[in-house]
């Protein structure tokens, strides 16, 4: 997809092919991961296969807004900070400022407070280090009231 | 049987030399008969993407003006997936990289660079090994935590 010159990509998962008709829980929950890093994505959808959850993944923080701004729901974001063309700060800010109270996890490799206060001010609910384990994205979805299993 | 020693012999060193992390051993865990070779793909998509990453990286430090909030961002994206498959040692020149970025210091981030890149390539000949040892060892031998 192009837009503007810049082109954008977005991933459906096979996660998320149960809402496309195949196997998946009913209810599953809808998990928005933004990352632009194709090692950590790959890690990403190999924790949650397990789960019952529905991922969908975004590239960059311009692709997440355009997808919610497309009426995209989701149960729960999974930010992480530096992306090209829009990065986490900024498109948790724009995701806010569209009305959209969905969690929002920031992730980040460095544990910074500037980062983590900048991210709590754009809106995020809470900051998590980076890389995540199957444990702690477990404890994120008991807290957001996510049922995985 | 003797594979099996050289595995466990070079997994053990890699860990204890640094070179790797906790991280790798989550990553092992996700290894399953559905993704029976989910690290080794990971490892190679690593290099393949950090490869890229290095290359943009060496040309941002080749430019004038230098643009170290550029050159932070570029590292900041190559850390985050060192990180993600464990390679403690590249992960922690990464870093280093970061502060001279902070610093302004375009000698010290050209010096880290060099290392960084010279982890890499140590670690991937590593790697490439430890993968062909497994290989070798058939699909009885699985990279496990309790194969060290």
């Amino acid at each position: 997809m192009a837009l503007g010159g810049a082109r954008f990509r977005y991933i459906i998962s096979s996660n998320t092919l149960g809402r496309f008709g195949l196997a998946m829980g009913e209810g599953a929950k809808r998990i928005l991961l933004v990352e632009d890093t194709e090692v950590n994505r790959v890690v990403v959808r190999r924790l949650v296969r397990e789960l019952n959850v529905s991922l969908e993944e975004a590239e960059n923080g311009q692709a997440a807004v355009d997808l919610i701004r497309g009426g995209r729901t989701y149960d729960l974001i999974l930010m992480d900070k530096e992306m090209p063309v829009v990065d986490g700060h900024e498109a948790t800010r724009q995701i806010r400022s569209l009305g959209v109270t969905t969690p929002i996890v920031a992730l980040s490799g460095d544990s910074l407070e500037s980062d983590r206060d900048l991210f709590l001010q754009a809106g995020a609910d809470e900051f998590q280090p980076k890389p995540l384990t199957r444990d702690k994205l477990i404890n994120i979805f008991s807290r957001y009231g996510l049922d995985y299993d | 049987m003797e594979h099996s020693r050289q595995l466990g012999y070079m997994k053990r060193s890699l860990f204890d030399q640094g070179y790797l992390d906790e991280q790798f051993y989550q990553l092992e865990e996700l290894q399953d008969e559905a993704s029976p070779n989910f690290v080794e793909e990971v490892v190679a998509l690593f290099f393949k993407d950090s490869l890229r990453l290095m290359s943009n990286i060496d040309q941002a430090l080749e430019k004038h003006p230098r643009d170290f909030h550029r050159l932070d961002s570029l590292m900041h994206q190559l850390k985050g997936s060192v990180s993600s498959i464990g390679a403690l040692r590249m992960k922690n020149e990464c870093t280093l990289f970061k502060e001279h970025c902070d610093e302004q210091n375009i000698e010290g981030c050209q010096r880290s660079f060099q290392k960084v890149k010279r982890e890499h390539a140590a670690l991937r000949q590593k790697l490439e090994t430890y993968f062909q040892l497994l290989r070798q060892a058939g699909p009885a031998e699985k990279a496990t935590r309790s194969g060290v």
